[in-house]
């Protein structure tokens, strides 16, 4: 009789079991791979010739001081797309006079504003109103991956400003032309 | 004694069983277009999708033709992942039918003809009948930014076929 039950569990044991076991049959298993490369990409976007004129007037009075004016107003914007590797450090925007010279007794400031526009990720930050010389100097810190958007209206703009630094240097010498060069770079 | 042959013989039943099931099999490998991952402009984001420029091939088979030539099955999918982001979409697809085994004519398969999430938990990607080879499946990659950083990613994606 024991022999019996058994049996009979045994075959209902693997029925419930064959039941269990048609449920999953079988897997099989691909592997997907790609890779993202890393990204560097930077340009100045601008409206007209991509020139700013000023100006060192005398002062309207008498024993006055000369004054800097700006004669053209465009607008000047730094796109950027960048992508870093998960251990690289941040990237920074430094900008230096590449070209010409400016006149003695005067001073060349640029300031960024901080990031608007259509992008997405770690935009950089403005590091504020920055002296530009022959050296490179950093305009925009802090850039991790991420893009500004395209066109005037992305990114960060760009406002000049001249100063008149050393009054005894500043002479009626005629026009200068200088040159200012933008590295997105990787510290 | 006798109680342990029975015990014996139920796993050997199951096991057996198991083995006489419908069996899956994938043919081919996954290559992405990674020209398609370009930036065309300073300041524009990479293209958000890429597609696979070759994809694999599912088989549903069996060691046992005249048993299950009829059977109906589905078929589940999901990923697990080696390095991920979760902002990235992998999606998958059934670009056709295949062939039916010893019969003359496309598979007896239905769902899974528009692209798909796969994600983490297996869903139900498509479903069909009896024996078919080659179904071709073609997967593409969306929502790629490059706010996401540059990396490697992979993942490995599971297909697994149920009674139906």
């Amino acid at each position: 009789m024991k022999i019996i039950t058994t049996i009979l569990a045994t075959l209902l044991m693997s029925l419930v079991l064959c039941q269990q076991a048609s449920a999953q049959l079988d897997e099989e298993t691909v592997h997907i791979g790609f890779s993202l490369p890393e990204v560097a990409l930077m340009d100045v976007e601008y409206i007209g010739n991509g020139t700013i004129e000023f100006e060192l007037s005398p002062s309207a009075e008498s024993g006055g001081s000369p004054v800097v004016r700006q004669l053209t107003s465009q607008e000047f914007w730094i796109n950027y797309s960048s992508a870093l590797g998960k251990f690289s450090p941040d990237r920074s925007i430094v900008a230096q006079i590449s070209g010409g010279t400016l006149p003695e007794g005067l001073e060349l400031y640029i300031q960024a504003t901080d990031y608007s526009g259509n992008g997405e990720g770690k935009t950089g930050a403005s590091v504020g109103k920055v002296k530009v010389g022959s050296d490179p100097r950093p305009i925009i810190t802090g850039i991790g991956s991420a893009y500004t958007g395209n066109g005037i209206g992305n990114g960060h703009q760009l406002n000049f400003e001249i100063d008149i630094s050393q009054m005894e240097k500043v002479s009626a010498s005629g026009a200068h032309d200088f040159t200012i060069m933008y590295t997105l770079t990787d510290n | 004694m006798k109680r342990y042959t029975f015990f014996i013989l139920l796993c050997f039943f199951a096991l057996g069983s198991r083995a006489q099931g419908l069996q899956l099999s994938l043919t081919g490998m996954v290559t992405f277009n990674e020209v398609q991952i370009n930036v065309s402009d300073p300041g524009e984001d990479i293209e958000a999708v890429i597609t696979a420029n070759s994809g694999v091939q599912l088989s549903v088979e069996s060691l046992n033709y005249w048993e299950q030539k009829n059977e109906k099955w589905r078929i589940y999918v999901h990923k697990t992942n080696v390095e991920w982001a979760d902002d990235i979409k992998l999606e998958v697809r059934r670009q056709g039918d295949g062939d039916k085994l010893n019969k003359k004519g496309g598979g007896n398969v239905h769902d899974g003809s528009t692209f798909a999430e796969i994600k983490d938990n297996p869903t139900y990607f498509f479903r069909g009948m009896g024996l078919i080879s080659n179904i071709p499946l073609d997967f593409r990659i969306n929502e790629l930014s490059l706010s996401l950083g540059a990396n490697e990613f992979e993942a490995d994606v599971v297909f697994t076929i149920y009674d139906d």
